[in-house]
């Protein structure tokens, strides 16, 4: 697929890939032109059957590498504090909360199970594409989804100060 | 404080996140720079090649030094240096980027200068400059406030400079939250605040500019709209200066309370436990909390311990240059914790 028909169908979804992964606009946006350039860089030099995969990979070897450099955690922990306080603007709260929420839920998880998380629930990835996306065999991604949502459940019940709700007990989705 | 009860309020808050819009624009201009580089990088070692064979076949060259060209045995002229401008005339692809855009800049000045000096206070000037096949679009803001005299413009950076505390506070509003705590000896030198292009009007603007200019070799074309508003600041930095510290900034943030500085010597950190808020000094390994009541020191707590989680094993322990720290503690004993912080400082 030519650059300009790659970045016209996928440009959206990688960005909102690595705004999930980065929690931030400015990194979201610097991450997808890095990706783009390098689909463009790599280009001619692979025969790309999968585009979506082979971009999605980009996406997320430079997402994990972002994270480890800026320690991206540690800046949402900090971040949560900041955006606990209240807000003049009725909208910013909401999206704030909604935003801070998220963050929240994915600061206890480590990048790998983060992306993992992002592309099984919110890109509605099958286990057969994100084999192909990390390079990691199905099962292997089944056990380490089944461990990510553990620690979310663990989360859960901890924010909500140690009552567990039982129709989360099979932790829903698998 | 919103939370989440199940795993499937989550999966559904994640899938149904709002994202913010992006720029597609960015993405073309990278993959742009990178095609300029590339034919750069070819035609120097196409030259070099050139220059390799001619060498290596024994012909004869000359290089005379006062205008640094090369002759081969005909008597041919194979190679020059010359001025950047004449380089941008005859071969714009050669210059990258960068240089061309401060070339075309440079080309313009004038003419964009006499746009400038024509702008009226809350109006903003996008301007066009074409040359040799090529375009690049420009903008020039023009505030101004109640008193000129203590409010300056720095078009370099595309800043809005404000040399007054007063009118920076102004033009902030409900923008984001001042900080209400500073270091005691601190004082404010300036302010910026950058704002956010409207993309679509740019793209728009552009398209017609360019129409303007169809058929014209080199040519500049701009259209005055008004300045942006507030609800576009992208984001502000005041900078202050101590005699402790020299000069430090402090970013705000949008609809927080919070602010982030470079000064790694302001040692404070407000952190968030259990709904209770705490100082903590990074000097004395000490939490500071803050209650109804009365503040309770607990020493012996690093800062790993709080920012590191067990669950995050990839991370190494965290220790940023940014200190952060919130303007704000919403307790009674607000006095009392100040003294502390400026014992500290």
């Amino acid at each position: 697929m030519d650059i300009d028909s790659a970045i016209k169908e996928y440009q959206n979804k990688i960005f909102k890939y690595c705004y999930q992964m980065l929690r931030n606009k400015e990194d979201a946006e610097e991450a997808l032109q890095e990706v783009f350039l390098k689909y463009y860089a790599n280009i001619d030099k692979y025969n790309l059957e999968n585009t979506s995969a082979f971009l999605y990979k980009l996406a997320h070897n430079h997402c994990i590498n972002i994270i480890r450099k800026q320690k991206l955690i540690s800046f949402i922990e900090l971040d949560i504090n900041f955006i606990n306080k209240k807000s003049n603007v009725e909208n910013d709260v909401l999206n704030n909360e909604t935003k801070e929420l998220i963050t929240r839920a994915l600061s206890c998880l480590s990048p790998k199970d983060r992306s993992l998380i992002i592309l099984r629930l919110a890109e509605d990835k099958s286990y057969e594409e994100i084999a192909k996306i990390l390079g990691k065999n199905k099962a292997t991604l089944r056990k380490q989804f089944h461990r990510a949502r553990n620690k979310m459940k663990e989360f859960i019940v901890k924010e909500n100060g140690g009552i567990e709700n039982e129709e989360d007990s099979l932790f829903g989705r698998v | 404080m919103k939370k989440i009860h199940s795993l499937e309020e989550f999966d559904k808050e994640l899938k149904n996140e709002e994202i913010p819009s992006f720029n597609t624009d960015l993405i073309y201009n990278r993959i742009n720079d990178k095609r300029r580089v590339f034919m750069f990088k070819f035609k120097k070692v196409a030259l070099v090649t050139c220059i390799s064979i001619f060498t290596c076949s024994s012909l004869v060259f000359a290089a005379t030094k006062l205008n640094h060209v090369l002759y081969n045995n005909k008597g041919d002229k194979i190679f020059e240096v010359c001025s950047k401008e004449k380089a941008l005339v005859e071969n714009p692809n050669t210059i990258d980027s960068n240089q061309l855009r401060k070339d075309m800049i440079s080309k313009f000045h004038s003419q964009s200068a006499s746009i400038d000096s024509q702008l009226k206070d809350g109006e903003m000037a996008v301007k066009l400059y074409k040359c040799r096949g090529l375009s690049l679009l420009d903008y020039t803001v023009k505030v101004k406030t109640q008193d000129s005299s203590l409010c300056s413009y720095d078009f370099d950076s595309k800043f809005v400079r404000f040399n007054s505390y007063d009118e920076f506070k102004k033009e902030i509003g409900d923008w984001a939250k001042l900080p209400n705590y500073i270091p005691s000896d601190a004082r404010f030198s300036f302010a910026k605040i950058r704002y956010t292009l409207d993309i679509e009007l740019m793209s728009q603007l552009r398209k017609e500019m360019l129409k303007e200019l169809e058929g014209q070799d080199e040519g500049i074309a701009y259209k005055v709209i008004k300045v942006p508003t507030k609800s576009i600041i992208r984001n502000a930095t005041i900078f202050f200066t101590s005699n402790k510290y020299g000069m430090f900034s402090l970013s705000l943030f949008h609809g927080t309370q919070g602010y982030k500085t470079d000064k790694d010597e302001l040692i404070t950190k407000l952190v968030l436990s259990n709904g209770s808020e705490a100082i903590f000094d990074k000097n004395s390994d000490t939490v500071f909390y803050a209650d109804e009541t009365q503040l309770k020191e607990i020493s012996e707590l690093s800062p790993i311990t709080w920012l590191d989680k067990p669950e995050t094993a990839d991370f190494k322990p965290y220790k940023s240059p940014l200190i952060y720290t919130i303007n704000k503690l919403s307790n009674k004993n607000l006095d009392e914790t100040k003294k502390i912080l400026e014992s500290i400082h």
